[in-house]
């Protein structure tokens, strides 16, 4: 069974790249075009790790972050936050919700796919090659 | 004046007992008195005077005697109000005094403080007067220049701008100018002499008349005291309507409380909106960099795929290759443009610590060296390079170096070698050079490469960077209290100077260069850059970290790079 992802982002060419460069390692993607589907996705299906863009319209990222961190069920699951804000206190902001990475736009999909598999590793299963 | 006046009373006595004007106890007293004295009969004609009467009319008593004396030595210039008083107050035999202009007999004109009184006999019927005279044209004259001075200075302090106001040694008010009234309009009418000055302000507090003090209003009169009595103060005081005046008080030599206000209205609009338009202007450029980042992501990631995607198609791998390098040049110009709108943001607040430049530019030129090898150049540092101590941003400094390295490695002709050099100066301060062997800069152009988006002409076409990086750099040293400069070395070639100002801090516990190792003693170059190299993964690893938490994009080299 391969890994899979969810993408909570609201812009769909981002969120195709993100899909093109998991699946291009053979990760099964799962999308969400806002935080309030994301979150109900996460819920419904469980992903292995969420990639969690910041600025989108209605709920943020650093609110679905902090309903993440707080779920009984998901707060184990490893959640990377993507976001073009890059200032020192955009990252601690982004980082005290409890997600466990924080990725600035522009990332390189090479960048993407190495927190990813860390994190994988990490939550303790082996990661798909 | 009180031996003058029993003179006086005792020459008057003598005269109402009937005393004859020869009389032995007259003369004396004639003679001993240095004021003029004349004695009239009830009809006002002259009896008698003394020699000092002589002298100041020139008229001898014989040429004198039974004329009126107001015929004699009134005339023309003489204020004839003061004719009518006189001439009234002697018509009903009353005493008379009051400053008034004679001529002499020679036409000299004198202001004299005449005294007149009557004289009666023994059973009240007036008998005559007797006058005293005392020349006072000297005094008149030094109290008229006097007023003429004053004048001249109250109305130079009336004529000046800048609001002006007088206490006494005991702290009362004594003047102010009508610019100090408008300024605190809201006490004008507590600006009265002898109102003391902590009167002047608590009312004024109360009254609302200093912005600053409302809210803490007993704090406020409490420090405005304090810095009242200590004299030589300035500060800046808001006062209601928006006017701010800079206040500046003195005290003089004699205990007198000098204030001036100078308005500077105008002066802090100007500077605030100057400062906003560049606080404005900072955050729009990063606004828009941010702005730019996003669509970047699209460009940057789909380009990196498909590159590795199109492998074995040979007509799309370029064009990936150029859109991802496209992307990769904006993405600097952005990240440029953030950084150095970050830089006006922030250079106020460097964090600076003792630092050796010779470490800092080894671990640079280390970190780079991998850019150097597609042309082949060499970076040489000086050997042996001197320990460069200064007080430092490490990570805004190694900005600096990186930029001017990258410049020189950008610029450099294949197989070419850069040189990095220093020197202490002592107290001249600490000096690091980068020079190339590329096309230089010209001689009109050292100075524009510093401005934002100025390239040499010799140089634009050249794989271009930002554009920012010396405009950069220039604000960092600058920060840092020092200067960079382009220079034309002898031969081929640009060399870029900065020089920064001498350490004063003592050194940091952990020293550069390491403890116990004789400091004049040069290591051998391989130990050395062994060192340089340690020294630099330190430093890379540090700045990993800080350049992550400041959103720059990772140390690598590819985007981290400015140049002019």
């Amino acid at each position: 069974m391969p890994h899979t992802i969810l993408s909570i982002e609201d812009q769909p060419d981002i969120r195709r790249l993100i899909r093109m460069t998991l699946e291009f390692k053979g990760y099964q993607v799962l999308e969400a075009g806002d935080g309030a589907e994301g979150l109900s996705m996460a819920e419904r299906h469980r992903p292995d790790l969420i990639l969690l863009d910041v600025m989108m319209p209605g709920v943020d990222g650093l609110t679905v972050g902090r309903q993440l961190a707080a779920h009984a069920q998901l707060q184990r699951t490893p959640v990377v936050m993507l976001s073009a804000l890059g200032t020192p206190a955009d990252v601690q902001v982004g980082l005290s919700t409890g997600v466990r990475e924080y990725l600035v736009k522009p990332f390189s999909p090479w960048e993407l796919l190495d927190v990813v598999a860390r994190l994988l590793a990490e939550a303790g299963q082996p990661a798909e090659a | 004046m009180s031996l003058l006046r029993r003179a006086w009373t005792t020459l008057r006595d003598a005269w109402e007992r009937r005393l004859v004007p020869g009389d032995a106890l007259l003369r004396q007293l004639a003679l001993r008195m240095p004021e003029s004295v004349v004695v009239t009969d009830a009809q006002r004609r002259i009896v008698w005077t003394n020699a000092a009467f002589e002298q100041l009319s020139g008229y001898t008593l014989a040429e004198s005697r039974g004329c009126n004396p107001a015929e004699l030595l009134q005339f023309e210039g003489t204020d004839p109000a003061t004719i009518a008083a006189m001439r009234d107050a002697l018509d009903a035999g009353c005493a008379f005094r009051r400053e008034i202009l004679n001529r002499d007999r020679n036409g000299r004109l004198h202001w004299l403080d005449l005294a007149i009184e009557p004289l009666h006999d023994p059973r009240g019927r007036l008998i005559g007067f007797m006058s005293l005279q005392l020349e006072i044209s000297a005094r008149r004259r030094m109290k008229a220049d006097l007023r003429r001075n004053a004048d001249v200075l109250l109305s130079a302090i009336e004529a000046i701008d800048e609001g002006f106001v007088l206490y006494d040694p005991q702290d009362r008010f004594v003047y102010c100018n009508e610019r100090y009234r408008e300024l605190y309009a809201l006490s004008r009418d507590l600006l009265v002499p002898g109102t003391r000055f902590e009167e002047i302000v608590r009312e004024g507090v109360r009254r609302g008349q200093y912005d600053a003090a409302i809210g803490r209003e007993e704090e406020w009169i409490e420090q405005r005291l304090a810095m009242h009595r200590g004299g030589d103060r300035t500060l800046v005081q808001r006062l209601p309507g928006g006017r701010i005046v800079r206040v500046r008080e003195r005290i003089t030599a004699d205990g007198y409380h000098v204030g001036f206000r100078i308005d500077i209205t105008d002066l802090v609009r100007a500077t605030e909106a100057a400062e906003g338009a560049d606080r404005a202007k900072s955050e729009f450029i990063a606004t828009i960099s941010h702005e730019l980042r996003t669509p970047l992501q699209t460009i940057l990631g789909f380009s990196d795929l498909g590159r590795v995607f199109a492998q074995g198609h040979a007509q799309f791998q370029p064009m990936f290759e150029d859109i991802h390098a496209g992307g990769q040049r904006m993405l600097r110009l952005v990240n440029g443009l953030l950084d150095m709108s970050k830089i006006d943001g922030t250079l106020g607040s460097l964090a600076l610590e003792r630092g050796d430049l010779a470490v800092l530019v080894a671990g640079v030129a280390n970190e780079l060296q991998p850019l150097t090898r597609d042309k082949r150049l060499s970076i040489r540092l000086a050997e042996p390079m001197p320990a460069l101590p200064a007080e430092v941003d490490a990570f805004r400094m190694q900005q600096v170096f990186r930029n001017l390295l990258a410049n020189a490695i950008r610029y450099s002709p294949e197989g070419g070698t850069i040189d990095v050099d220093g020197a202490d100066l002592g107290r001249d301060g600490v000096v690091v050079r980068v020079r190339d062997h590329g096309p230089g800069i010209p001689a009109d152009e050292l100075d524009a490469v510093f401005e934002p988006f100025r390239q040499s002409s010799r140089t634009r076409d050249g794989s271009g960077g930002t554009g920012l990086g010396l405009t950069i750099s220039r604000r960092i040293v600058r920060a840092h209290g020092g200067r960079i400069e382009a220079l034309q070395p002898d031969g081929a070639g640009a060399c870029l100077r900065v020089t920064l100002p001498a350490a004063v801090m003592p050194m940091a516990a952990a020293a550069p260069h390491g403890a116990g190792e004789p400091p004049e003693a040069a290591p051998p170059r391989a130990i050395r850059s062994l060192r340089a190299v340690r020294a630099a993964a330190r430093e890379r690893d540090r700045e990993r970290n800080r350049e992550k938490a400041l959103n720059s994009p990772p140390a690598d080299a590819d985007t981290t790079i400015e140049c002019a």
